[in-house]
């Protein structure tokens, strides 16, 4: 009965923070925080302090499933390879190369999103790979790296702790980032000052010093009523727009048409209140700038996007200690699975495919032709399935029936494909329309690497074997390369991540020894000597000067109307996670699911005679779900909102998918909504 | 000083402490805490490498080794169950710090019936190690654990400045040790006594004073009524309450916190019982399966938190307070809301801004003098005097603490109402406890695979039911009650009980009135059909029985045998009546007058929902029965039913073994019973 302890990283939220896995006797018995991690500091969110109960769920999947009429029943891996390899060479003969996809796993290791790319590019010859960073910081990976050069944080989450002001836009930080919620009350503590803009009022926005609760989707508005104000005033960085900026005078211009007069009226936040934060913002020199999907899930989500790094370079804020733009991403390693290029349209560190030289390198090192033209990201694999263009898709981890826009219409593209592959933990909603479902290894039962949202690589430890026959995922991929015979050759974690760090310049100085050192280094790494970079673009941007582009207001797809008279958003709950699959595992965390879960203001569920606890039904033009209500001042009157993670009710089969041009972010926040109390209760809020 | 043998000795050097280590790792896992990439961390060792005697307390306490984070209860293969109980091979744990040595101390008291803690207590060995400095957020001197032992250990080393180790033992089994390690020969001086009192009044003088502490301890147990500076208000707890992010760090690492919650793990057929910890800052921690919160507000259960670990009746009942100063929620908090910034925002106006707990001021951390022990440090150094383990109110622990529940079949099915049945369960075997029940206890009732929960024998064997039976009237509202509904005649639950402290039944020539809301009736039940078997022929008693509306009525052929009753006064009121109600309309506080003055009642019990339970409460003062006399059914939801998991707890009581029945005057000293109705007038959670 010895118990060892293994150190690793959280496998949630993007925040990185260092775990303990208390292992007795090859099975997993609880967490503790490691009090000498640079960001966690000894704290764990509730997520992370019930991470060992989904990995010792016995619903794990343990062998290959294959579909046998309406039965999923278990195979050898010996079948379920052979017909997976079968699937995609018939789904490849019959429609060609780019008639097979690949969703690769925000979840899952650098290394497996690394064998995923590789596996699509080298050995399916497509660029058809994607994961879930379309559905939340596309547009910041778009916004960014049109005016700085990188989409990632610019800073790093210890920068909170010099920062004289926070400035939160559209993140529910203490809930979905806890332990960066948590520096954030800490820095506001010792005395700098919070503001907070969002349309809901969040724990943060309680303490905050001040509030601003605009329009949902009028970010854009807001924020060059901002830049206007600063301009008036002159509060602008006048020597830093001169060094480090372009287009400062179109700029200018441009948000000359946003007076505080129209801008209140159009966000509904006192013209004071956005002078005020101007000023703050403005004036103190190390500002830290954070936002989240409030910003990015809208049909404009790169403009509101690039309307923040307009501010944040107008007011000088980029490139030293304490400040910085900082989109906080979501899910543990969605910043690695964009940097090891599981994206349609880039290699590992963002060099591009269409990029001659770069595909010539990759080309060499994999021995392979690889394809120029950018692939289909995942919603556009959807469109392609149901017209019949793609035939075969392969998902490794990903619950897109669950998390995705418009549920109806992704179950009608799985369904339209001749073969579904699933890579899983546990039988998913996703897993469950699958042909073909290989058991994963969980994040404690492999070797790899995790890339958290402050860009910093840690490593990620095996501290028990997989159940039964579970493997990593890219041990699936290479098992299903040698069958379609281009093996990938990797044999170890490590071999992935020395190839990796050979093609990928920003993780070139990398090696597993030095990430444990203490605890990570933080891209970019070019060399074995590079102590690794907190802050970015410090002395020059990325991509050279720092790009002002004026951008201006677009509303939401779907406005309000009489038939539709709310305006639905989505948030996240502090005790779930993504669909649940991971977090509705551990019974005290289920515990905590609220006993309804759509937050309706009081005036509007007075107007419908509902209230909390009370069934109703909630209906966009895409369709309805019933669930209960909670009456809450949390929302402000004319917003009704729904967390996303929970199936009963799934908050996607009433939200747009109305694209935003640039990223194909659909318009996850804004939707428009009719509600009604009803009599019927509504099914029990219960795990899968 | 000392007339009997010391009871310590003094090794020459600290490399001598290596050879005491050899024998304790001689047949035992010998642990020790070691630096890691987890920071420090209770390590297994085999004693041949050097002692660190600098390493920083580790996060993860002591606890686990005797309370794991999870720990399997009971396992089932189809309809064989078995209890599993821990079989460690011996340990002994070298270098537990006073704070850790207190804290185990104190859940040997709290655990003091619980077989899986017994196991691994047993045989384990606790080498404490005194700390010389004070260390960085800790404040055990302020709670009185430290920085030297004052809790039971087995052996003591206290480095000396002068390099030399003092090496106290505390036990039989320690004395042992000191024989096999060759060290019993030793001596032990008066000088050596000296420079052992000097040492540890240099390391108690290193611990900074924070009046503070004690300003806010102070505030906590003030008596309500006490000066508006002396009590804490509401809005105070409530200031706390949104920095608390339900994280649940605190109650993790709290090496004295005990919550558990019980699930069931079910896979292909066969299952587990498994006991986690749980966290009472938890939203769900005492939510019922009505939905009705006792602690609804983020606020209220930081308040009760601290109170549990603060409060005199717990101090008392466990011989000293719930924390230990090691500092460790400080740390983990995400709120920053550990026990420092907790106490210095109670501490009243003199002791920091109370607007925001965040900007409270950094706390002040200046060195402070001793607290004077004028050198008379003896090694012996007296035990904290403590009352023995309190075993008042803890009568279900003579039972034994077991989760192995009896098999029952069940025998038959009563429908009362759409969602009201009531079931005969047959003991297979009869267990002559459950017909020796008295009206208002309970029993756990379990289904394998969907957990167990609490209900109140609805008939008991002394007033008619079959012996060898268990008769529940049970209301569906959760998960275990559809689960219940869904089984048929026949089928095989399990029941443990009977547990708690029912209503009185030693006086049945006193004339009483029952009062019942809804299915409270099914636990009054009990109490009526034992009252009217045992009372004098002539003794009157009334029944007020209230429900919703008609539809609702429970228990109807029980309602018409009373109906029939010589002397019994029955009065049935509905809320809602249809055209074909007949009878009164109302709520039963309405008609509880009449009923003590039909009948002259000298007592009353009352069940039924809170905000029932407290209008009738009212109700009888008004009516004239004394506070004494009235008695009150109170149910949270429970998972062990004997004092320990902590679901049920109201202020410094456990529901399921100091109650659940209690009289009026002393539910007014559970000013949480009803406070969350009181406040909102209903009992729907926000």
């Amino acid at each position: 009965m010895t118990v060892q302890t293994i150190a690793t990283t959280c496998p949630f939220c993007a925040v990185g923070c260092g775990m303990g896995l208390e292992v007795e006797e090859g099975r997993v018995i609880g967490v503790q925080p490691l009090r000498e991690h640079p960001v966690s500091r000894g704290q764990l969110c509730a997520k992370g302090w019930n991470a060992d109960k989904f990995v010792s769920h016995p619903a794990r999947l343990t062998v290959p499933l294959m579909r046998r009429g309406r039965q999923l029943e278990p195979v050898s891996w010996e079948t379920a390879l052979t017909a997976a390899a079968n699937a995609l060479r018939a789904a490849q003969r019959e429609g060609g190369a780019d008639a097979v996809g690949v969703i690769s796993c925000a979840r899952a290791t650098n290394e497996d999103n690394f064998a995923a790319m590789k596996f699509a590019r080298a050995v399916l010859g497509t660029n058809n790979v994607d994961h879930c960073a379309r559905i939340c910081h596309a547009p910041s990976v778009a916004g960014l790296s049109r005016t700085l050069g990188s989409g990632a944080m610019t800073n790093s989450i210890g920068d909170i702790d010099h920062a004289d002001l926070l400035l939160v836009v559209g993140s529910d930080t203490t809930e979905n980032h806890a332990i960066i919620g948590a520096r954030m009350l800490q820095a506001k503590a010792r005395g700098a000052r919070l503001i907070v803009i969002d349309p809901r009022r969040t724990r943060l926005a309680e303490f905050a010093d001040l509030h601003l609760q605009l329009r949902l989707g009028t970010d854009i508005p807001l924020i060059n009523g901002m830049l206007h104000t600063i301009f008036t005033h002159g509060w602008e960085d006048r020597s830093y727009l001169v060094d480090r900026c372009e287009h400062a005078d179109s700029l200018r211009a441009a948000v000359a048409d946003f007076p505080l007069e129209r801008v209140e009226r159009i966000t509904r936040v006192p013209a004071r209140d956005i002078v005020e934060a101007a000023r703050w913002y403005a004036t103190t020199p190390r500002a830290f700038l954070a936002y989240c999907l409030g910003i990015t899930q809208h049909v404009c989500g790169t403009d509101n996007v690039i309307a923040l790094s307009n501010l944040a370079l107008v007011t000088g804020h980029v490139g030293i200690d304490g400040a910085g733009i900082n989109p906080l991403r979501g899910q543990n390693n969605v910043q690695g699975a964009c940097d090891m290029g599981a994206l349609p349209d880039v290699y590992s560190g963002y060099q591009r495919v269409d990029d001659a030289a770069a595909r010539a390198r990759f080309a060499r090192a994999w021995e392979a032709d690889l394809p120029e033209r950018p692939g289909l990201t995942s919603l556009a694999m959807q469109h392609a399935a149901k017209e019949g263009a793609l035939c075969c898709m392969l998902i490794l981890g990903e619950d897109p029936v669950v998390t995705d826009p418009t549920q109806h219409e992704v179950q009608r593209a799985l369904e339209a494909l001749d073969c579904l592959i699933v890579v899983e933990l546990f039988l998913t909603d996703t897993a469950r329309c699958a042909d073909i479902v290989f058991p994963a290894a969980s994040f404690a039962e492999k070797e790899g690497t995790f890339t958290s949202t402050e860009r910093r690589v840690q490593r990620v430890r095996r501290a028990l074997p997989p159940p039964g026959e579970a493997r990593a995922d890219w041990q699936t991929l290479e098992a299903l390369s040698e069958r379609l015979g281009r093996p990938m050759g990797f044999a170890a974690a490590t071999h992935i991540f020395a190839e990796m760090t050979q093609l990928t310049p920003i993780y070139a100085g990398m090696t597993y020894p030095r990430l444990e050192e203490q605890f990570g280094l933080q891209w970019p790494c070019p060399d074995r000597q590079h102590p690794g970079t907190p802050v970015l673009h410090r002395e020059r941007c990325t991509r050279g000067k720092g790009r002002l582009i004026p951008v201006v207001d677009t509303l939401p797809d779907e406005l309000p109307d009489g038939e539709y008279p709310l305006q639905l958003t989505t948030f996240r709950l502090h005790f779930q996670y993504g669909s649940g699959s991971m977090t509705r595992r551990a019974p005290l965390l289920e515990r905590e699911n609220p006993r309804g879960i759509l937050w309706i203001n009081p005036a509007d569920a007075a107007a419908r005679a509902i209230t909390s606890g009370m069934p109703v039904r909630v209906r966009s033009r895409r369709g309805e779900v019933r669930t209960r209500a909670v009456v809450s001042d949390q929302v402000p009157p004319g917003v009704v909102a729904m967390p996303y993670h929970f199936h009963e009710a799934p908050s996607n089969l009433l939200t747009n998918n109305a694209l935003d041009p640039l990223s194909k972010m659909p318009e996850l926040k804004v939707c428009a909504v009719t509600v009604e109390p009803q009599t019927v209760e509504p099914q029990a809020v219960e795990p899968q | 000083m000392i007339e009997e043998a010391p009871r310590a000795v003094v090794l020459a050097d600290r490399a001598a402490v290596d050879g005491l280590r050899v024998a304790l790792a001689h047949g035992r896992k010998l642990f020790e805490v070691r630096r890691g990439e987890t920071g420090s961390e209770w390590t297994r060792v085999s004693g041949a490498e050097p002692f660190d005697w600098d390493v920083p307390l580790p996060l993860a306490g002591a606890k686990r080794f005797f309370f794991p984070a999870q720990e399997p209860l009971l396992r089932w293969h189809g309809e064989t169950v078995e209890e599993v109980l821990p079989t460690p091979s011996p340990f002994v744990l070298c270098g537990v710090r006073p704070c850790d040595l207190a804290a185990i101390a104190y859940q040997d008291r709290f655990f003091s019936a619980d077989p899986w803690y017994a196991r691994r207590r047993g045989d384990a060995l606790l080498v404490g190690l005194n700390c010389l400095v004070s260390c960085a957020g800790g404040f055990c001197r302020d709670v009185a654990a430290g920085p030297f032992a004052s809790a039971e250990f087995d052996l003591n080393l206290t480095p000396l400045p002068d390099g030399r180790v003092v090496l106290q033992f505390g036990s039989d089994a320690g004395r042992a040790i000191l024989d096999t390690a060759g060290l019993a020969a030793a001596s032990f001086t008066a000088s050596d006594q000296h420079v052992l009192a000097a040492t540890a009044a240099t390391a108690e003088a290193s611990c900074p004073t924070r009046p503070f502490i004690a300003r806010a301890l102070r505030r906590i147990n003030a008596r309500p009524g006490a000066s508006a500076e002396k009590v804490i208000i509401d809005a105070e707890w409530q200031t706390l309450g949104p920095a608390c992010f339900a994280c649940s760090g605190c109650t993790n690492l709290c090496p004295t916190c005990s919550c558990f919650t019980v699930v069931d793990q079910v896979h292909m057929g066969a299952g587990e019982r498994v006991r986690y910890w749980d966290s009472c800052l938890f939203e769900g921690f005492q939510r019922e399966a009505s939905g009705h919160h006792p602690a609804p507000r983020p606020g209220d259960r930081v308040r009760r938190f601290w109170e549990h670990k603060f409060g005199d009746e717990f101090t008392e009942r466990f011989g000293r307070p719930g924390c230990v100063g090691c500092g460790r929620c400080d740390v983990t908090c995400t709120g920053s809301i550990g026990a420092l910034k907790v106490l210095a925002a109670l501490a009243g106006p003199e002791g920091s801004n109370l607007v925001h707990p965040q900007i409270a001021p950094d706390l002040p951390f200046s060195k402070g003098a001793s607290r004077g022990e004028d050198g008379q440090v003896n090694p012996e150094r007296e035990r904290r005097s403590v009352s023995p383990p309190s075993l008042a109110g803890k009568g279900a622990r003579g039972l034994g603490f077991k989760f192995l529940p009896h098999r029952a079949l069940i025998a038959e099915i009563i429908p009362e109402s759409a969602d009201t049945r009531t079931f005969v369960l047959q003991l297979e075997p009869p267990v002559p406890d459950f017909d020796a029940a008295r009206p208002g206890q309970f029993v756990m009732l379990s289904i394998l695979g969907h957990g167990e929960a609490a209900f109140t024998l609805s008939r008991l064997a002394r007033a008619g039911a079959a012996p060898g039976t268990v008769v529940l009237t049970i209301h569906k509202v959760g998960a275990l009650t559809g689960a219940l509904f869904a089984l048929p005649r026949g089928a095989a639950v399990g029941v443990r009980g009977p547990f708690g402290h029912g209503f009185p039944d030693d006086d049945p020539a006193c004339p009483a009135v029952y009062v019942a809301g809804g299915c409270g009736l099914a636990p009054l039940k009990a109490a009526i059909d034992v009252h009217i078997a045992m009372r004098p022929v002539g003794t009157p008693l009334a029944i007020v029985s209230g429900t919703r509306d008609a539809e609702a009525r429970i228990l109807r052929s029980a309602l018409a045998s009373w109906q029939q009753a010589s002397n019994v006064h029955l009065i049935e009121c509905v809320e809602r009546p249809d055209s074909d109600w007949g009878g009164r309309v109302g709520v039963v506080s309405d008609y509880v007058g009449e009923a003590i003055a039909v009948v002259g009642a000298r007592r009353a019990a009352i069940c039924g929902p809170p905000a029932m339970l407290l209008a009738t409460a009212e109700a009888l003062c008004r009516a004239g029965l004394g506070p004494e006399a009235i008695y009150v059914a109170l149910e949270r939801s429970m998972k062990c039913g004997m004092g320990e998991c902590g679901h049920c707890y109201v202020n410094h009581h456990y529901l399921c073994t100091d109650g659940p029945v209690f009289s009026l005057a002393e539910v007014r000293r559970l000013p949480d019973a009803f406070a969350a109705i009181e406040r909102t007038g209903s009992h729907a959670s926000p």
